[in-house]
């Protein structure tokens, strides 16, 4: 299948007796994970990738992905069952890939306000599981803060990070044009995903508008043709099962089977860390404490570095959980920031419309993206929006109406009815706007000071709600899609507003905040804690501001860019 | 107006209190859904479907053996609502066929289970805006609703659905975006 080659060269650390000292340690197999196991790996340092979950292998762990329609029990509808216990995980899990998600049962957390904490405690974390949008940010994004003054500057631009985003996108393989505007920056592309008639209808007329609204191919991290040993992607459009093709980019496609490779990686899954372990003396971490997922056995490691990429919120409990001496309110906290500012990107606003026209066009093969367009609010004086900041982009896609919709539109019974239904429907076309959130110090995560989890380990405490400026710009981002669906011709046009919780679009961030001053940020421009130089932080939680483009690409390209930096300092002895 | 129009109409001018709904109504919504009737009535959940889609030249419902689908959906996926409106209406279709055809359904001509479905299908679009949605989330959806909703999933989804009546592409391999197509072009079952 897809010319895959099993992971050769990967230590599985099941006892940790004869081995406990490390050249480095990652704390987490996501997405940043991944990618901070893989550089230092063929940096040469022997590098212990720890995961609180269980093995994911490529290929081999994918239970779901070849399965058909009629494969499933429960064709695909989530079970009462399922939904009950897991009232957080089933808004995403399906029955394909229910398994690549907690149970929230065992993993309980405490919600201030409704906040969806969707996870997925295995190797290879959410980078199974993931939408595989893969979009730069700009100057527009990394200026943001000290323009208008929310959160903190951010310590580096684009020059900073423009080549290093270029490497990343070379090894992961991204599906995109080039089209050169300014604040959405090209990449490094292979093909693009062709657009479908309405799409290509729609770009045009938009084009012929508006003067700063592109429509443009989704940039995705799937395959369109064979890369690095990996795909190409096969269009069937069932990434979140796992892919046997390797078609997309996860942790287990990619990253995880290179770090392999080089001879270096120890991997031990079922390893929670609880702590991150200081030396009062020299004030550098000496290592990490475990709690085994199964035994509940507490164990210790050592290394000269430690990247902790968990996630945003995971990665800033265990910050919390480790106090001593030195940080009583949790490590390299001085500046009192840990734990504050937590964005998601808000989604799920925008418009739908019907077209009619095209009736002899159709397409074949599944895609896994759909069209983007850019920002266009507040990227210039002329664009500038009277009644909020920063901007949102939209996500689309054209279909013609299939039978999950026709079904419940208002049709009767009998021959018409299935002549109805397995007949190509109408047109139509779907766009949803992914909006910026505003860094806000109310929005936090901290640690309950009493309850706790199975593991004897604090009940994180998540106090997130949305704030006016969000409010605002939803209202705009389901005006302005309506309005593009009416410019391009489409009737029936109905705007929606589907969740505006927390969670949803499981893009959490903010919450170790990079920058330059130590007193008011956890990290600095190479994403190394001000306060323990030994310790790197490359997940979301780094991030100053989110923009409002998908941001799992900038996480790999920082953590990319911080292994580089670690390592150099550990060359010249600084470390 | 009949008197659940009537108590829906209060509801929603008043904001609704659940309480002036009588015992025994909530009684029928909420109890523990009789799955064993649910059980015996496969042939009668057969032919219902076959009437929604029925075979033609293509498969049709009981070539999918979507009976057994919508049993299972009912249990697993139903909310205690559907599965109750569900139950309660196949006794009413028992219970017209009978008092309108003097027969059970199963027995009765194509064009008789046409009509009785017809009129179940009439009562689900007694309400309808505002009122229907707000008829939806207290009392949940009608009998055809539920029937349609669960006929259509299991048979869309089943072999025969996808592969004989719509199109199924297991490994499409490539994507085309934009292709000509022919005036009996059939949906994709999946996307």
């Amino acid at each position: 299948m897809g010319g895959q080659q099993k992971p050769a060269g990967i230590h599985i650390n099941n006892n940790g007796q004869q081995e406990q000292t490390y050249d480095a340690i990652v704390v987490g197999s996501g997405i940043s994970g991944g990618w901070a196991a893989k550089e230092l790996c063929e940096k040469g340092l022997k590098t212990l990738l720890l995961e609180r979950g269980r093995n994911v292998e490529h290929i081999k762990d994918y239970p779901t992905s070849m399965m058909r329609p009629w494969d499933f029990a429960d064709r695909m509808e989530i079970s009462q069952k399922y939904k009950a216990e897991n009232p957080i995980q089933s808004i995403v899990a399906n029955e394909g890939s229910k398994h690549f998600f907690v149970n929230d049962q065992q993993h309980p957390y405490i919600q201030q306000n409704p906040f969806y904490w969707i996870r997925g405690y295995q190797v290879g974390g959410r980078s199974l599981t993931w939408g595989r949008q893969t979009y730069r940010l700009s100057d527009l994004d990394f200026e943001a803060n000290l323009k208008d003054g929310y959160g903190e500057d951010w310590p580096i631009r684009y020059q900073d990070i423009s080549s290093w985003y270029d490497y990343v996108e070379k090894f992961v393989g991204i599906s995109g044009r080039a089209e050169g505007i300014p604040h959405l920056p090209d990449g490094i592309f292979l093909p693009p995903m062709e657009m479908n008639c309405i799409e290509t209808h729609f770009s045009e007329k938009i084009k012929a508008h508006f003067k700063e609204r592109f429509v443009i191919h989704g940039r995705v991290a799937n395959l369109s043709k064979g890369w690095g040993g990996r795909g190409p992607c096969q269009y069937r459009n069932l990434c979140d099962r796992g892919c046997p093709f390797g078609g997309y980019f996860s942790s287990n496609s990619a990253t995880i089977p290179f770090a392999a490779a080089t001879g270096n990686l120890t991997l031990r899954p079922h390893a929670i860390v609880s702590q991150i372990i200081l030396d009062e003396q020299s004030g550098k971490a000496r290592g990490v404490r475990i709690i085994d997922e199964l035994t509940k056995e507490s164990r210790e490691f050592f290394a000269r570095i430690i990247f902790l990429n968990a996630s945003t919120i995971a990665t800033t409990s265990i910050l919390l959980q480790s106090v001593s001496k030195r940080f009583t309110n949790g490590l390299g906290n001085s500046s009192g920031q840990i734990g504050l500012n937590l964005m998601d990107h808000h989604s799920g606003a925008g418009a739908s419309g019907e077209y009619d026209g095209y009736e002899n066009q159709y397409y074949s093969g599944r895609r896994p993206t759909g069209i983007y367009i850019p920002r266009f609010r507040n990227i210039n004086d002329q664009s500038r929006h009277p009644n909020f900041i920063r901007g949102y982009g939209y996500q689309a896609g054209g279909q013609r109406t299939d039978w999950m919709g026709i079904m419940n539109a208002d049709n009767t019974f009998g021959e018409s009815y299935k002549n109805e239904l397995t007949k190509p429907g109408p047109w139509t076309m779907w766009m949803g706007a992914w909006g910026e959130c505003l860094p806000n110090p109310a929005n936090t995560v901290t640690l309950d000071p009493e309850r706790k989890d199975s593991w004897g380990l604090p009940l994180i405490n998540i106090n997130f709600s949305y704030g006016e400026n969000e409010r605002v710009m939803r209202q705009d981002a389901k005006e302005s899609a309506a309005e593009m669906l009416e410019v391009a011709g489409f009737r029936k046009i109905q705007t929606f507003d589907y969740d505006f919780t927390g969670g949803t679009t499981v893009h959490e961030m903010g919450t170790a905040r990079m920058g330059l001053n130590p007193k008011t940020s956890v990290l600095n421009k190479f994403n190394q804690m001000h306060d323990v130089k030994n310790v790197f932080i490359t997940d979301g939680s780094c991030m100053p501001s989110g923009g409002c483009q998908n941001p799992s690409l900038t996480y790999m390209a920082l953590t990319a860019r911080a292994c580089d930096y670690a390592v150099g300092e550990l060359k010249k002895n600084n470390l | 107006m009949n008197r659940k129009n009537a108590i829906l109409s209060i509801f929603c001018l008043t904001g609704g209190v659940v309480a002036t709904y009588s015992g025994w109504e909530w009684y029928v919504l909420y109890k523990t859904p009789d799955f064993r009737y649910l059980d015996e009535n496969k042939d009668l959940i057969a032919d219902l479907s076959e009437i929604i889609i029925p075979r033609t030249n293509t498969p049709g419902a009981k070539d999918a053996k979507v009976q057994e689908t919508i049993i299972a959906l009912i249990k697993n996926t139903g909310d205690r609502k559907t599965q109750n409106n569900f139950i309660e209406g196949l006794k009413s279709v028992e219970s017209y066929s009978l008092s309108i055809f003097k027969n059970p359904f199963i027995l009765l001509s194509t064009p008789q289970q046409n009509e009785v479905l017809m009129h179940f299908f009439k009562k689900s679009k007694n309400f309808s805006g505002n009122l229907g949605k707000a008829k939806n989330k207290i009392l949940g959806k009608s009998f055809f609703e539920i029937l349609k909703y669960y006929c259509t999933v299991a048979f869309c989804t089943s072999e025969p659905g996808a592969t004989g009546a719509l199109s199924y592409d297991y490994i499409p391999g490539k994507y085309n975006g934009c292709m000509q197509v022919s005036a009996d072009q059939r949906s994709w079952a999946t996307k």
